[in-house]
């Protein structure tokens, strides 16, 4: 029974969408932290830092600007600390190119975003709570892929 | 031995949990939201005071009863698809009110209440994890698969999988090699 509440860091340039984002996993049924940060270097520099604590899932936008979501996808998979982390992509493109190459980067999720709150509101918190059960043995996180 | 609470949700919570322990004068480990490590046994008069004293601020102390069905249930769960040679061939539900001699429609509603999924959400989730393992390691077919979890028939097992996990059974396998081979290569 975990009822602690999971962490999660999302990345994204756009202002309204952090708003919805936020709101959406407060609405849910798991208790979370949400934590916004604007782009990918602000990101990388939370991560890499050695006291920073890592969240349970991030979700990261593809475009955004200074550094965009494959390449701190790809630096967080190159990194030791930060490897296991599950990676869920949180994007409005949904073309197969874009999917396949972002799991073959290492990401666990892949999310398009949806255009209605109450979508959005019931895709984050399916992910929350498979994440929250992956948490547990004899669940493996490296096996952790969705495509919503 | 493990405390489990329900409707802990904040730092306040562990800190009221906190000094409702040492009142009563009980050693406590760690406080984690929901569970509490306590270092001796709780005698029936010491349970009921701090239940009470818990209710007051809204947070209720589980029967241990509950907690531990609650553990029993996933235990059967992750035995019957991981490790048992064959799955049974009941219903889930008959099989786990069997086992357990309490209702399916009982044990669902206390599982959902304290695990925040619901019981055939774990179950299938459960299946699906095993499904992936069984993919992984390429000794099996998908047919061969499906029998082995009692699954009607690929087509069941394969339209179950798309819907939780939004991809195919073969591209997943066709992912999981390619994503290995991009991610050691790097």
């Amino acid at each position: 029974m975990s009822n602690k509440p999971i962490f999660v860091i999302l990345a994204d340039d756009d202002e309204s969408d952090r708003m919805n984002f936020r709101e959406a996993l407060e609405e849910g049924k798991l208790k979370t932290t949400v934590v916004s940060v604007n782009d990918g270097v602000e990101l990388m520099e939370y991560l890499l830092r050695e006291d920073s604590q890592l969240p349970t899932i991030l979700f990261l936008d593809l475009n955004m600007p200074r550094k965009n979501g494959i390449e701190c996808l790809l630096e967080i998979r190159k990194s030791e600390r930060l490897r296991e982390m599950v990676v869920a992509i949180y994007s409005t493109s949904s073309s197969e190119k874009d999917i396949e190459h972002t799991f073959n980067s290492g990401a666990n999720v892949y999310i398009k975003k949806p255009n209605n709150f109450t979508k959005l509101k019931s895709v984050l918190n399916e992910i929350v709570m498979y994440v929250n059960l992956y948490r547990e043995p004899p669940f493996n996180m490296a096996n952790f892929l969705l495509k919503i | 031995m493990k405390l489990y609470i329900k409707y802990m949700v904040s730092i306040r919570c562990k800190m009221i949990v906190k000094q409702e322990l040492e009142k009563l004068g009980l050693a406590y480990g760690i406080i984690d939201l929901g569970e509490v490590e306590i270092k001796q046994s709780l005698e029936s008069k010491q349970h009921e005071k701090l239940k009470i004293a818990l209710q007051k601020a809204g947070l209720e102390l589980m029967d241990d009863k509950k907690a531990i069905l609650i553990e029993k249930i996933k235990n059967i769960v992750i035995e019957m698809i991981h490790y048992a040679d064959d799955f049974p061939l009941q219903k889930n539900s008959n099989y786990l009110s069997e086992k357990l001699n309490h209702n399916y429609t009982y044990l669902s509603s206390l599982f959902s209440e304290a695990a925040g999924i619901n019981l055939e959400q774990y179950i299938i989730a459960h299946k699906i994890e095993k499904v992936k393992e069984l993919i992984i390691y390429d000794e099996l077919n998908l047919t061969e698969i499906s029998y082995r979890l009692g699954y009607k028939s690929v087509s069941h097992l394969s339209s179950q999988f798309k819907k939780i996990t939004g991809l195919t059974p073969s591209f997943f396998k066709q992912l999981k090699e390619k994503r290995r081979n991009a991610i050691e290569n790097q």
